[in-house]
C-alpha cells in the first residue's frame, strides 16, 4: 500500500472510532470516558487530515488549497477500484 | 417508576446465552435462563438493555470488526467461514 | 445540512465482476430493507422527535446510512464494471441492463423501483423507534442471506461490515426507546403522543 492509501486508511480508522463514539454519546451524553476518548481521536483525526490535505489533496471541497487547479474533481473517486 | 439508565441496572436481567454474564448481576437466584425485570415493569412495551461502558477494541480492530465494542460484535456464523 | 467526504467508510476492493451477485445485492440499494430506505426513514422521522438525544441519533444514523448507500453502490459498480455481454445474458442481468446499462439505479432484486412506501414516519416517537428496531433487524437478515449466497471474500468483507453496523444501530435505537420511556408516564406510556400533544411527559 502506498503512503497515500496508508494515511487514508488511518483516517478511516479514526473516523470510524469517532462515529462509534458519536452514536454511543447520543444515548449516553454524560459518559465522561466516552467524551475523553472522543477528544483524543478528534485530535488524531485533525492532524491526519491536515497531513493528507497537504500531501495528497482534499477530502472535502473546502479543503482545496491548490491555487493552480481545482483538485477536488480529480480522479479517482471513492467507488472506483483505486 | 424510573428505570435507571446508566450505572444501576440492578434487577434488570434479560435472557443471556452466557451464564457468567447473568451471575454478575445482583439478585440472581441461580436461574440463568430466567427473564427477570424489576417489579412492576410496565406491560405492552419493549425494553432493550442500556449498554454500559466497558471494553473497547483498538481502532484497527474496531474498523475491521464493524464496531468499537466487543459486546456488540455478533457475527453471522453460517454461509461459510466468518471472513 | 450535509457534508460529503471523498472516501468510503470501509474499503470496497472487488477484483472479479459478478452479475449474479449484483442482481442480489442491489436489494440493499433500492429494496424495502436497504440502506436508502433506512436513511430516508431516519432522516424523515427526526423532525417529530421531542428529545434532543433522539433527534441527534436519527440524524447521525440516517447520515451513516447514506455512507452505506454509497458503499453498496461501490460494490455494484465494481461487480458490473467490464462485464461481457455473455456474462450479462447468462446471469439474468439483461433485464436490468436494458433499462440502465451498468449504471446504478435503486431497485429491489425483483426489479421493483425504490419507493417511500418501504418506510413509515408516523409522527409518534414510540411507534417510529420500534419501526426503526424492526428495520435494523430486517437489514441484518438480508445481509445474513447475502452472506449465505456470496463466496467471494472481496464481497463478503464489506457486507460483513455493513451487517455489523445494523446490530449496533439496533442497540442505539433500543436505548433511544428507553430514553423516551423514561421521559413519559410509566403508568401509561400511550396516554398521549409527546410528538404532538402538549404536557405529555412524566408526571
Amino acid at each position: 500500500m502506498n503512503e497515500k492509501n496508508m494515511l487514508l486508511s488511518r483516517i478511516k480508522k479514526y473516523d470510524f472510532t469517532l462515529k462509534e463514539l458519536n452514536l454511543y454519546l447520543d444515548t449516553h451524553p454524560n459518559c465522561r470516558r466516552a467524551l475523553s476518548m472522543f477528544r483524543k481521536y478528534r485530535e488524531l483525526r485533525r492532524d491526519a487530515v491536515q497531513e493528507y490535505n497537504k500531501r495528497f489533496g482534499p477530502l472535502t471541497p473546502e479543503q482545496v488549497t491548490d491555487t493552480q487547479s481545482w483538485t477536488w474533481v480529480e480522479d479517482p473517486w471513492p467507488w472506483e477500484r483505486r | 417508576m424510573n428505570l435507571d439508565l446508566f450505572d444501576d441496572m440492578e434487577g434488570i436481567i434479560l435472557h443471556e446465552r452466557e451464564a457468567s454474564l447473568v451471575s454478575e448481576m445482583k439478585n440472581n437466584n441461580g436461574n440463568g435462563s430466567m427473564t427477570r425485570f424489576p417489579k412492576n415493569t410496565p406491560l405492552a412495551m419493549a425494553y432493550v438493555p442500556f449498554q454500559q461502558w466497558g471494553e473497547t477494541y483498538g481502532d484497527d480492530e474496531a474498523l475491521s470488526r464493524g464496531t468499537l465494542f466487543p459486546e456488540l460484535d455478533l457475527p453471522f456464523l453460517k454461509g461459510g467461514a466468518d471472513k | 445540512m450535509w457534508q460529503y467526504e471523498k472516501k468510503l467508510q470501509y474499503p470496497v476492493k472487488i477484483k472479479t465482476p459478478n452479475a449474479k451477485l449484483a442482481k442480489i445485492i442491489i436489494s440493499q440499494l433500492g429494496g424495502p430493507d436497504g440502506e436508502l430506505s433506512a436513511s430516508l426513514r431516519y432522516l424523515n422521522q427526526r423532525y417529530a422527535m421531542p428529545y434532543g438525544e433522539v433527534k441527534g441519533l436519527l440524524t447521525d444514523i440516517g447520515t451513516e446510512e447514506l455512507a452505506h448507500f454509497e458503499m453498496i453502490s461501490a460494490i455494484l459498480y465494481q461487480l458490473t464494471k467490464d462485464l461481457s455481454m455473455e456474462e450479462i445474458k447468462a446471469n439474468g442481468f439483461d433485464t436490468y441492463f436494458v433499462d440502465h446499462t451498468t449504471g446504478i439505479y435503486p431497485v429491489a432484486a425483483s426489479g421493483t423501483p425504490f419507493t417511500a412506501a418501504y418506510f413509515q414516519s408516523k409522527g409518534d416517537i414510540l411507534t417510529d423507534l420500534q419501526e426503526d428496531l424492526a428495520a435494523e433487524q430486517k437489514a441484518r437478515t438480508t445481509y445474513d442471506n447475502i452472506l449465505r449466497l456470496a463466496d467471494d471474500p472481496d464481497v463478503r468483507d464489506p457486507i460483513r461490515f455493513l451487517r455489523e453496523r445494523e446490530i449496533v444501530h439496533y442497540q442505539r435505537f433500543g436505548e433511544a426507546l428507553r430514553i423516551a420511556q423514561d421521559k413519559l408516564d410509566s403508568r401509561n406510556f400511550y396516554a398521549c403522543n409527546p410528538s404532538f400533544d402538549k404536557n405529555c411527559g412524566r408526571k
